[in-house]
């Protein structure tokens, strides 16, 4: 059991840097889209470390489980048909606001 | 003839079905649903007239099925001659009662799947032979009920519906810790295993033996699960001073639901008590069996006294039937053949003579849209209608002389049948009761000397709420016809010839009575 | 089932079929059907006639034929329980059925001519069809009643007599008083009828001397018990019979207006005049004396018949004092009803059954006759019913004044009149009774003379009044004229059965002895076959003995009264020798003020009883129910809440949970977090996005890693 491919940490460790990342954007940028991809790095950083587990689990274990590559591929589905409506959204908002800044969608009634 | 039972109560179950899919604005054809869907069970209760064994107390056509295995809730329905007679009375009155409402306008799909619904509960409870499946019909028809009268009810449709649905719910709750009860002692020391709602099963068990702990107090078991059942039941019936739901929703109430009410549900008390107090708990009942005549005798004089002070048409027809049930608690509470025969037939003749008696008064107020037989300005509310309408009086004589016990009519042979059978017993108290044969004709007569007689004055309510003087009174309407033929042909069948009706239940009610003896 | 029987149980049958024809189809049919019910009736009087006739054939005074079956059985194994309904026919049923099918015929051939206007149309439309269909159901009633050999039956007739009388009484429903007067004798025949109820419930349910309960209303079973000592036991330390009987005698003081429920039977003269001959003067208010005929036996074992003889008394000279200063022509016959019903009463009193019956007899034909005579003046006074408007009309109308002049003697009792032979007996019994028996009942026979006296002079009143004199109403007295052919005939054979050489065989009525000499009392038929041969009528041997002795005194007596009263009548109304306001003057105001006020029975009934004490009480139970058990009782959940709030409430409710909980947790509590927790909810995405970031953070912390 040795590399770097083997260890589990070095997964977590990417996967936390690509969270943090993702947080940060989301928290900060003042661009819908901006933080759209920041949410995207957070889901992508939780996908890793599912696909991290389920790599190490398979070698381990006598009868392995697909769950982990379940549980990502449903994550990338959602992460694309999310974004999609997303886009679909601001694309609406820039419309109406010529402006897809976050602050200025505060008054929901439309 | 497999499961007929179940084909009587739920067939009405198929027509809601067919309703739903019935496109909005082709009333007609919801209510001729209706009436197929009401014909069949009525049409089948009939049939069992000739299947059924007369000479037997016991219970015919049982059908019974394991339903909630885990609480060991048997399907079981069954009659026997006195909830023959029941089914025989809720499923004529059923039928009659889709004809009483015809002129439903608003909702129509709604009112007569609520109506439909209403059948299957009360057609359940006449048939279950499971208590829990007792308690689930009984609570079954709670509801359509409440929005018969909450939906298509009077001017204060709401506070009769909320006034009816606490009070019974009042009852129901007081039954249901009662039927806990029974359930969960039903496993005791020499008791069975398991737990069991089978009615049959239940009557085996000696419930004298049990007590209970109530707040340090030790209650004899069997009184106090009594007491419970007793309080459900006499709600429905209702004994004074559990009673006042009764004028509320009647009044309220749109008159084929009055009829229902009066005809059926109020029996449901009384058959509630026969089926489940007198059967499961015989020594409480006769413990109890004095309290029971003092409040029928209460219910028979105090009902007419309020009856008489009336000024509202439905409300005087209300009273007079918290009065007439008073005989059947009279009857039942001695244990003669000749009483609980007459209790149990009261009940039928009742249903007949007040279901025809709140039909009339919604004849009248379809025609006159009030039911004041004297208005709030000390008015005649109708005052002559015999001047306009010999046709409509005619029909309300015969419903009044059959309340008031004309002989040739239902009503005296079930009256006469209770005194002779009360009087051996209580005889001060029977001697009272016979007071209200005196009250009961003057509060009847004086409302058609008041109603009908002298000369035409009676008014006619607008929608703002005047009066002013009637006009011509249209004639009676085929639908009317169609409900007031049978109920006046049963009056004077049963008045002269009872002996056939009597045998249905003779059998089955001196079973309850030498148990009890 | 003997012909007999088969026959008896055809008499109801007729009307009664006749009953549903009318009311179903009775306008539909030519001349509105009356001769429906004419016919029925009179295929009834035919079979009736034929039971007539062979109580001849036996001429048996023991003759019994029974038939009877079960009506309703609600047996169970161990207790038998059925009951027994049936036909009894008997000489004096027999006698009952003829006379009633024969008043009922005449009376149905009246009411086709009363019943129409002067142009022979029938009034009030439909109504004529409704007419004959309550009187058919009458006359099937009372004939049930006649032929029933149990009190359930004549009880179950009995009431629908009252439904009947309920009906015709306020056959003129467009009239207030015809409306209350037809309430008014339902229920005041009603209470009589719950004694009688409840002294059925006795005899049938309790035990007796053997223990068994009798179980059965059939007289012949009643009979028998009471010969076999069964009654001798007490109920409430008053013998048996006596308790019962006297609750039984409740409801003839019903039906037959005795004393004190009488004050019905004036007022159901609002009825039209056919139905006052029919149900109120001939048969109907006789069906208690009937009643208490039957139940003679119990009567008398119970020791109460002096009670009995005291009611009728009461009745017979109180109705008599009433009648004289009467005015309505048909409320003085109505008084001389009650008047004579109380000499029926007061003779089963007496004990001379027989007397009773063929008063009862006599008295339902010519009262029918006279009422019917009354009607036909009525008529041909195009409905004037004061007699101080009449007068002289015995030359406009000689048919209907001789044979209301023949019925008026025979009421008065002038020998070669039924009337004479029946009221003779009885009051011959009264002397024996209350003169040679029992000295310290005299009342008894001195009412019965009194009465005797004064029938003769208040109908005589009514003769002279009416029919002689001056005519007071030229307008009226020039427009009458006789009635009509079907009109007349009820007359005539009801005056012609009011002569006494029908009943007994002599035409002096016995006045020369026993049967005098034409027939030698050979045909007296009516002694014969009444005798109730079961039990001995009356008190033993003495009173036989007495009885012979107050034969002379007693008949001389009844016939000085009655001459007395005619004569006296005669110089008042006919003569006009003394002044009738003058002799008015005689008697002080408060005996006027109390005949004027019938005696303030009904005073006292209604203003009294019902509206004082009555109403008030059922308005109170209203009341009481609607504020104290509706909204006391059952809305108190939220009274209770509401009072608890009032009272104790104000401490706990203001103070510490209004001003505490409520202000404090509601009030000041959200303002406060409020203002702080508001600048999180303002719609910035991120915002809440770094919450949720934070609150991960915290909880991380919490959970230390």
């Amino acid at each position: 059991m040795s590399g770097l491919a083997n260890n589990l940490s070095f997964y977590l460790v990417v996967s936390a840097i690509m969270f943090v990342f993702g947080i940060v954007a989301a928290l900060s940028r003042k661009n819908t889209i901006g933080i759209f991809m920041g949410v995207e790095l957070i889901l992508n950083a939780a996908a890793l470390n599912f696909v991290a587990v389920k790599l190490l689990q398979t070698k381990a274990a006598a009868s392995p489980t697909q769950d982990g590559a379940i549980f990502s591929l449903f994550i990338i589905v959602m992460a694309a048909i999310e974004a999609a409506v997303a886009l679909a959204i601001v694309l609406r908002v820039f419309g109406v606001k010529r402006s897809i800044d976050p602050d200025g969608m505060a008054r929901l009634r439309g | 003839m497999n499961c007929v039972l179940s084909w009587i109560t739920f067939f009405p179950l198929l027509g809601i079905l067919a309703i739903l899919f019935v496109p909005k604005g082709k009333d007609d054809i919801v209510k001729w649903i209706s009436v197929g869907v009401t014909l069949v069970p009525l049409l089948l209760a009939i049939k069992l007239t000739t299947l059924f064994n007369y000479s037997v107390g016991g219970f015919q056509f049982v059908e019974k099925a394991l339903w909630i295995p885990s609480l060991n809730v048997e399907f079981h329905m069954g009659i026997d001659g006195m909830s023959f007679l029941m089914v025989l009375l809720a499923t004529l009155l059923s039928f009659l009662c889709i004809f009483a409402s015809w002129n439903i306008k608003k909702q129509v799909k709604g009112y007569f799947s609520m109506f439909l619904l209403l059948h299957v509960g009360m057609l359940g409870v006449f048939c279950a032979l499971d208590f829990f499946l007792f308690y689930v019909f009984w609570e079954v028809m709670l509801l359509p009920m409440y929005f018969l009268v909450g939906i298509w009810g009077g001017e204060r449709k709401e506070y009769a519906a909320i006034k009816f649905f606490l009070y019974t719910l009042f009852g129901s709750v007081l039954m249901l810790v009662g039927l806990l009860a029974l359930y969960f002692y039903s496993t005791g020391p020499n008791g069975l295993s398991p737990a069991t709602f089978d009615l049959a099963q239940l009557s085996k068990i000696n419930w004298s033996q049990y007590t209970l702990n109530f707040f340090g107090m030790t209650l004899p078991f069997d009184k106090a699960v009594w007491v419970l059942l007793f309080m459900g039941f006499a709600v429905k019936v209702p004994i004074v001073p559990f009673h006042t739901w009764l004028p509320w929703a009647h009044v309220q109430a749109p008159t084929a639901v009055s009829v229902i009410l009066a005809g059926v549900l109020l029996k449901m008390g009384i058959y509630g008590f026969l089926r489940i107090n007198y059967w499961l708990l015989p020594q409480a009942t006769q413990y109890f069996a004095t309290t029971l005549a003092v409040m029928g005798v209460i219910n028979i004089v105090y009902g007419a006294l309020c009856a008489m002070a009336q000024k509202d048409l439905k409300k005087l027809v209300a009273y007079s039937s918290v009065s007439h049930m008073g005989y059947c608690l009279l009857g039942m509470a001695v244990f003669t053949a000749a009483g609980m025969q007459g209790a149990i037939l009261q009940m039928f003749n009742h249903g007949l003579s007040a279901a025809m008696m709140f039909m009339l008064v919604g004849i009248l107020y379809d025609r006159l849209h009030h039911r004041a037989i004297v208005t709030t300005d000390g008015k005649l509310g109708f005052g002559g209608i015999a001047q306009k309408s010999p046709i409509i009086t005619a029909a309300w004589m015969v419903a009044v002389f059959s309340s008031l016990g004309l002989p040739g009519l239902n009503g005296f042979i079930s009256e006469a049948m209770v005194f002779l059978g009360a009087f051996p017993v209580y005889k001060t108290l029977t001697s009272v009761a016979a007071l209200g044969i005196l009250l009961t004709a003057a509060y009847l007569l004086w409302m058609v000397q008041r109603v009908f007689l002298g000369p035409y004055v009676a008014l006619h309510k607008d929608e703002s709420g005047h009066y002013h003087p009637a006009g011509e009174i249209p004639p009676i309407r085929w639908n009317e016809w169609v409900v007031l033929i049978p109920l006046a042909v049963l009056c004077l069948w049963i008045g002269l010839f009872p002996q056939p009706l009597i045998n249905i239940f003779k059998v089955s009610s001196n079973m309850i009575t030498e148990t009890l003896r | 089932m003997t012909t007999n029987i088969s026959l008896a149980l055809l008499i109801p049958l007729f009307p009664l079929l006749a009953y549903f024809v009318q009311v179903f189809v009775g306008k539909r049919l030519p001349r509105m059907g009356d001769w429906v019910s004419l016919g029925a009736i009179f295929l009834s009087f035919v079979a009736a006639s034929r039971i007539f006739l062979s109580m001849f054939n036996h001429f048996d005074p023991a003759w019994v034929e029974t038939w009877h079956f079960t009506w309703f059985d609600l047996a169970s194994l161990k207790t038998p329980f059925k009951l027994e309904i049936g036909v009894r026919i008997d000489n004096m049923s027999s006698i009952m059925l003829f006379m009633v099918t024969l008043c009922s015929t005449l009376i149905h051939l009246f009411s086709t001519g009363y019943m129409r206007n002067h142009h022979g149309e029938p009034e009030d439309g439909y109504r004529y069809a409704s007419f004959f269909a309550y009187l058919s159901l009458f006359t099937s009633a009372m004939l049930g009643l006649i032929i029933s050999d149990n009190l359930f039956t004549l009880f179950m007739s009995w009431e629908l007599m009252g439904l009947c009388s309920y009906l015709l009484i306020g056959f003129y429903r467009h009239k207030i008083s015809a409306a209350n007067a037809s309430l008014k004798a339902f229920m005041t025949t009603r209470v009589g009828d719950m004694g009688l109820f409840t002294g059925m419930l006795m005899l049938f349910t309790l035990p007796l001397a053997n223990g068994q309960a009798l179980g059965s209303f059939r007289f012949d079973d009643i009979y028998a018990a009471i010969q076999s000592g069964q009654f001798n036991f007490t109920i409430g330390g008053f013998h048996a019979a006596a308790v019962i009987g006297l609750l039984i005698f409740c409801g003839t003081v019903g039906k037959s207006a005795q004393f004190p429920l009488q004050v019905w039977l004036p007022d159901a003269m609002e009825g039209p005049t056919p139905v006052s001959a029919l149900i109120h003067a001939a048969t109907m208010v006789a069906a208690g004396v009937y009643l208490i005929l039957r139940m003679f036996p119990l009567l008398e074992v119970g020791g109460v018949l002096t009670i009995v003889a005291y009611v009728g008394a009461f009745t017979a000279l109180f109705a008599a004092i009433l009648a004289i200063k009467q005015n309505d022509i048909k409320k003085i016959l109505a008084y001389s009803t009650l008047s004579q019903l109380g000499y029926m009463v007061m003779a089963v009193g007496l004990g001379a059954y027989q007397a009773s019956f063929m008063h009862l007899i006599t008295h339902a034909l010519f009262k029918a006759c006279l009422f019917m005579s009354s009607g036909a003046v009525i008529y041909a006074m195009h409905h004037e019913q004061d007699i101080r408007h009449m007068g002289g009309l015995r030359k406009k109308i000689p048919i209907t004044f001789a044979c209301m002049f023949i019925a008026t003697l025979a009421i008065s009792g002038v020998p070669m009149f039924s009337g004479f032979v029946s009221k003779d007996k009885i009051l011959v019994a009264a002397y024996a009774f209350g003169i040679l028996d029992h000295s310290q009942h005299f009342f008894i026979p001195l009412a019965g003379f009194l009465t005797a006296g004064l029938t003769a002079f208040y109908m005589f009143r009514l003769i002279f009044k009416t029919f002689f004199g001056e005519p007071h109403d030229h307008h009226h007295y020039e427009e009458a004229h006789e009635v009509s052919f079907n009109m007349f005939v009820p007359l005539v054979v009801l005056a012609g059965l009011s002569l006494s050489v029908l009943f007994t065989g002599s035409l002096t009525g016995g006045l020369l002895g026993e049967g005098d000499f034409i027939l030698k009392g050979a045909n007296n038929w009516f002694e014969t076959l009444v005798t109730n041969a079961s039990f001995s009528a009356g008190h033993g041997e003495a009173w036989h003995e007495h009885l012979h002795h107050a034969h002379m005194p007693g008949m001389i007596l009844s016939l000085v009264v009655a001459s007395i009263g005619i004569t006296f009548s005669y110089l008042v109304f006919g003569a006009k020798k003394i002044s009738a306001d003058k002799l008015a003057a005689l008697w002080p105001s408060f005996v006027h003020k109390a005949i004027d006020n019938l005696y303030f029975f009904d005073w006292f009934y209604i203003k009294i009883l019902i509206q004082k004490v009555f109403m008030p009480f059922s308005s109170f139970c209203a009341i009481f129910d609607d504020k104290v058990i509706d909204q006391g009782a059952v809305d108190g959940v939220k009274n209770v809440t509401q009072a608890t709030k009032d009272v104790a409430g104000i401490l706990i409710d203001d103070v510490l949970i209004d001003g505490l909980l409520v202000d404090g947790v509601g009030g000041a509590m959200p303002s406060a977090l409020g203002s702080t927790l508001r600048t999180l909810q303002n719609g910035r995405v991120q915002r809440y996005l770094l919450v949720a970031v934070a609150a991960l953070v915290v909880v991380l912390i919490w959970r230390g890693f």
